[in-house]
């Protein structure tokens, strides 16, 4: 392994930085003050150098929660400690939004100009016009703005994010946001908006299966958790087995509900009956499709659920360390996660020895960094052993070569939670909820223009006509004029096909999805064009740029959008179109992973079903 | 073991661990392929290999798809041609792919018309980086094929000098380890030796530098057959620090030399195949630079046929009307002064001659007028001339020699000038010669368009010292007449 360095050197404030994450170094071939003779007999390469290099993700965080940014001197640093090639490190820091490698300020407000936010309030437009184009350091030193996607607060949007860089970081959500709010935050004032917690619309309600214990219970209790029914899910895990635990999972049917809808029972079964060892759990909570805050309201207010159904699956898939994939725009289920794994750590309930069964498992949070593509399953494994996120080619799937090359479960934070249930009263049971094909109950995220935004969860086989009534129908009275369902990488639904049963293959029939469950209501003012624009910019920035079909598509369909916005609807009109429909096709056919094959599904269906061609015409 | 599967309705039996793209290559199915190579892993990015797969949803990469039991799948579907038809569009529409010949030619196959994007169509051209000594990088050529990144990487060099920076559209290759030693040789503290060593001998020869091999790629002169230095292929390049003992080989201190071994293992590991559809991005002084294809040490006339391989393939063609316009009116001038100096000056054999060759000349270019669209058929057209006109000097010399031992010019800022004959008709000579050289090695019109503009200004500085040394001459017989 050879590494090269230039010759930067990192400032001491960065160098502490990095050594606090990383401990003090061991020799001096590794980023020691100097060479002893001692080193003449060290040897930094190979086996060590590789296990080392899955913290280069948090010894970037560790940077960018510093010194706001990562400097080249910096970043040879980290190199030199992990023993890390310079190219591939720079490769990786400028991969992720969240990070930059030219200097920033140490304050940024991150933005959210994406969907839900869009269509509440033109908050980034507002701004560019008071405090000048985003990114800009003019108006004044130490604080500047960025344009943010979706930050997953979008039933109290518009929202912003503001991060503070420094020894005492912080990060602070701030929803609703108004500009003014941004610029208090630049300005360094506190902000009062900040919302502790989370107002469930149904709350109260006794069908609440996953959802009962939020808002009744602390979030930083161990205890309230253990009195509302807290682990009793985990000891009869014990009681049943890794097989019990397995068969009660495949008899319940439950699907996986981050997107693809694979059943979970065989996916622990596989993993499970794998002889490589170690196995490695993943809990995919890098929710960042547009529209979607679902997991960050689990994690925040009821994180425990979390851990323990992490420990049940470890346990049935014969897993000793875990993985929680967090996205970086969420510091408060960061913390709430963080303490209550401490909390777990402390009461014996992760650690070699949990709930005095002899079984060893525990939990590592993993920040990601501004990445939607992380949300992928093997881009997230990807970007926690410290390379690029980009996702790997399937076959081999995950369930035989995932995290590390080794057996790996990975789930979303919804299906893992729908598992204590599923232990604790029988699969059996379980599946008596929802439909034949699609059991239990779905979380909703409703956003945009409903009269009463929020989490909500039914069973699978409710109506969309239902459960925008739940929600309180369309806002002030306007007239529904879209649904967009499943997020960007959902399918846009007109006010006629509301009676479509929200189950897995109902919603398949209508060609729709439902994805990570978004639903986005858009009344009649709303510039559709506008949204599938924005749509279309949010694939161009998130796009990896690993296949062809999707870095390049990706960017035609987005110029293609606007060349026909600006066109008329004459026969060039028609011939982009079926360009448009072209650059779909490939997409979906050819690119690597969900993204690129999804890029266009949202843009299509809003042309099948709206008529997009000609002007705007607001009522 | 063996696996059987069926391709377009054909079995197949391939052995256990063939991917799909080993089975349409035993079925003599052409698959198009970007980012493949046999000898490194597959990344399978490029996404032009892709096929359909009976059950699959999506369609699947031959280059990685290992072969199963049963497999059903189509190689030329509508849905495979449209995708592969789209990926070459993409690319090349987003980078500049005139100097990959084969991809060239998937897209003719494949009917992909990049232009459908329109003018506006971001790309990801930008200026050459010629910023040093030992690599030049040309990022509007990258397809971003991953394969330097993999042969720099674990596949061959272990050196991880190149790794993708940035996102989407955005993303680039940058290079690391050479930006130090950039600026070491910039500010003298480095000292580069092309050199060539054979570890047997301890030979050391002269390689071609960087800049040199990048702009005979341009020209198309360095062919993706040959990679390494013309004559001694198979080469690795090495970066070697001078420093020992318990100081870490590092590109800070100590002296640096540039050593280029010649070894056996590179080929080894990396042969058989051309790098890269595309790899002209980046002309680099290290392993990746040096593959060859093919494998097999060359007999010692391979250059010959290089040179044919190259003589007889000469860049695609496409007309630019604006060159093509001073082509023309160039030709028209010369037509004219052509006229004028057949009509006022036939007294000397000389001159006569001239007028000759300036009628030759233009029936030169004309010709190349004539067959734009065929640039071979220009080039041979151009030795042709090469050859004519040589023969005519060569038989011709002797005879001007003695017939006009002096010439006398009437030059513009040197007054009157006498100059021997054979320097005269020389001088001509070689300006005369001068495009064709230049149509032979770069025959596109653009480039003979602004060669014959120079050729008119040239040809009028002579014409007008010949017609000011007669009128002068005329004018001093004049005054001595009337004195």
């Amino acid at each position: 392994l050879d590494v090269h360095y230039t010759a930067a050197e990192p400032t001491d404030e960065e160098r502490d930085a990095v050594d606090a994450l990383l401990g003090p170094s061991a020799s001096g071939w590794t980023g020691g003050p100097e060479r002893t003779v001692a080193d003449r007999h060290f040897a930094a390469g190979g086996r060590s150098a590789r296990e080392q290099r899955h913290l280069l993700l948090p010894a970037l965080h560790a940077l960018a929660d510093r010194v706001g940014w990562v400097s080249e001197g910096a970043l040879n640093h980290i190199c030199r400690r992990l023993t890390i090639p310079p190219a591939e490190a720079f490769g990786v820091a400028s991969f992720y939004a969240l990070f930059s490698t030219k200097p920033r300020p140490p304050a940024v407000v991150h933005v959210c100009d994406d969907l839900a936010c869009l269509v509440n309030a033109d908050l980034c437009g507002e701004l560019e016009r008071t405090e000048g184009a985003a990114g800009g350091v003019e108006r004044r030193s130490g604080a500047t703005w960025l344009r943010s996607p979706c930050l997953g607060l979008c039933e109290r949007a518009p929202a912003a994010m503001l991060s503070i860089a420094g020894a005492d970081h912080r990060d602070e959500l701030i929803a609703p946001a108004r500009a003014s709010d941004v610029v208090a935050a630049m300005d360094g004032k506190r902000i009062v908006r900040d919302l502790a917690r989370t107002v469930l619309p149904q709350y109260g309600d006794p069908a609440l299966r996953l959802l009962r214990r939020i808002g009744r219970i602390d979030p930083a209790s161990l205890d309230d958790y253990r009195a509302a029914g807290g682990y009793a899910a985990l000891r009869r895990a014990f009681e049943l087995g890794p097989t019990g635990v397995i068969r009660e999972v495949l008899a319940s049917k439950l699907l996986g509900r981050g997107g693809a809808a694979f059943p979970t029972g065989r996916k622990w079964d596989a993993v499970a009956r794998e002889p490589e060892r170690p196995h490695y759990l993943v809990c995919n909570a890098d929710e960042s499709e547009p529209g979607t805050f679902k997991d960050r309201i689990v994690m925040e207010e009821d994180p425990f659920a979390v851990i323990e159904a992490m420990t049940i699956a470890a346990h049935a898939g014969g897993c000793e360390k875990g993985f929680i994939y967090i996205r970086g725009e969420y510091p408060r289920a960061l913390a709430a996660l963080d303490h209550a794994i401490a909390e777990s750590r402390k009461h014996g309930l992760l650690g070699d020895d949990i709930m005095g069964h002899g079984f060893r498992f525990d939990i590592e949070i993993r920040r990601g960094a501004g990445a939607y593509i992380c949300g992928e399953e093997t881009a997230l494994f990807n970007s926690i052993e410290g390379y690029r996120g980009e996702p790997r080619n399937k076959p081999p799937f995950p369930v035989q070569r995932g995290l590390f090359g080794k057996p790996t479960i990975v789930n979303n934070v919804e299906t893992l939670v729908n598992v204590l249930d599923i232990v604790e009263h029988g699969g059996e049971e379980y599946a008596k909820t929802g439909t034949a094909d699609s059991s239990g109950t779905k979380l909703f995220c409703i956003s945009g223009h409903a009269a009463r935004p929020g989490l909500y969860e039914v069973p699978f086989g409710a109506t969309l006509r239902s459960l925008l009534d739940l929600a309180g129908g369309v806002r002030a009275g306007k007239r529904l004029q879209a649904v967009l369902l499943g997020g960007a990488a959902g399918a846009f639904v007109t006010p006629d096909e509301l009676d479509t049963p929200l189950t897995f293959e109902g919603v398949r029939a209508a060609k729709a999805t439902l994805g990570s469950g978004v639903i986005i209501v858009f009344d009649e003012t709303v510039d559709l064009r506008a949204i599938v624009r924005r749509i279309a910019a949010f694939f161009k920035d998130e796009s990896c740029g690993q296949c062809v079909p999707c870095r390049v598509g990706t960017v035609r369909q987005e110029e293609l959008l606007h060349r026909i916005a600006a066109g008329g609807n004459g026969d060039a009109a028609a011939t982009d179109r079926r360009l448009l429909a072209e650059i779909g096709q490939v997409m979906r056919d050819a690119s690597i992973c969900g993204l690129g094959q999804t890029a266009s599904s949202a843009i299509e269906s809003a042309f099948a079903k709206f008529d997009l061609l000609g002007a705007h015409r607001s009522p | 073991m063996s696996v059987t599967l069926h391709i377009d309705d054909v079995a197949v039996t391939v052995p256990e661990g063939a991917t799909i793209l080993d089975a349409c290559r035993a079925r003599q199915v052409d698959t198009p392929t970007l980012c493949y190579l046999e000898n490194l892993t597959p990344v399978n990015v490029c996404r032009v290999c892709v096929v359909e797969l009976e059950g699959a949803r999506t369609l699947v990469p031959a280059c990685s798809r290992k072969c199963e039991n049963g497999m059903k799948v189509k190689t030329d579907s509508e849905r495979v041609r449209l995708s592969r038809r789209m990926v070459l569009e993409f690319l090349a529409s987003s980078v500049d792919v005139s100097l990959a010949d084969d991809m060239q030619r998937q897209m003719q196959r494949y009917d992909a018309r990049p232009g459908r994007y329109g003018a506006e169509a971001r790309t990801v051209a930008q200026p050459v980086k010629v910023d040093n000594e030992l690599y030049v990088r040309d990022y509007s050529k990258c397809i971003l094929c991953y394969k330097c990144v993999e042969a720099c990487g674990t596949d061959a060099q272990n050196t991880f000098a190149i790794a993708t920076a940035g996102r989407g559209f955005a993303a680039r290759l940058r290079m690391r380890v050479l930006r130090e030693l950039h600026r070491r040789l910039s500010d003298g503290r480095a000292d580069v030796h092309f050199g060539t060593r054979d570890a047997r001998r301890g030979h050391v020869g002269r390689i071609t530098p960087c800049q040199d091999r990048y702009h005979l790629r341009l020209l198309r002169g360095w062919l993706h057959a040959d990679r390494a230095c013309p004559r001694r292929r198979d080469r690795q390049s090495h970066l070697a620090d001078g420093s020992r003992g318990d100081e870490r080989p590092s590109l800070h201190q100590g002296p640096l030399r540039l050593e280029i071994r010649q070894t056996q293992t590179i080929r080894d590991v990396v042969g058989r195949a051309t790098l890269a559809p595309n790899f002209d991005w980046l002309t680099l002084l290290c392993g990746a630079d040096l593959y060859g294809r093919p494998g097999q040490r060359k007999p010692e006339w391979s250059q010959t046929v290089q040179f044919i391989t190259w003589f007889l393939n000469p860049p695609p063609v496409t007309v630019v009307p604006t060159e093509a316009l001073v082509a023309i009116s160039s030709v028209a001038v010369v037509i004219w002064t052509g006229g004028f100096i057949v009509r006022g000056w036939m007294k000397s054999t000389a001159v006569a001659l001239m007028a000759g060759m300036n009628y030759l000349q233009f029936a030169f270019f004309a010709s190349v007028l004539a067959l734009l669209s065929n640039t071979l058929t220009l080039r041979c057209l151009a030795v042709g001339f090469l050859f004519y006109y040589g023969s005519f000097f060569v038989h011709h010399s002797a005879r001007l020699r003695k017939r006009e031992p002096e010439v006398e010019l009437f030059l513009p800022y040197l007054d009157q000038v006498r100059v021997k004959g054979t320097q005269f008709w020389l001088t001509l000579q070689v300006i005369q010669l001068l495009p064709i050289a230049v149509t032979i090695l770069w025959p596109t019109p653009q480039v003979l368009a602004w060669c014959c503009a120079a050729m008119i200004f040239l040809g009028y500085q002579i014409i007008l010292a010949f017609v000011y040394s007669d009128l002068f001459e005329q004018r001093k017989q004049d005054v001595s007449n009337t004195s």
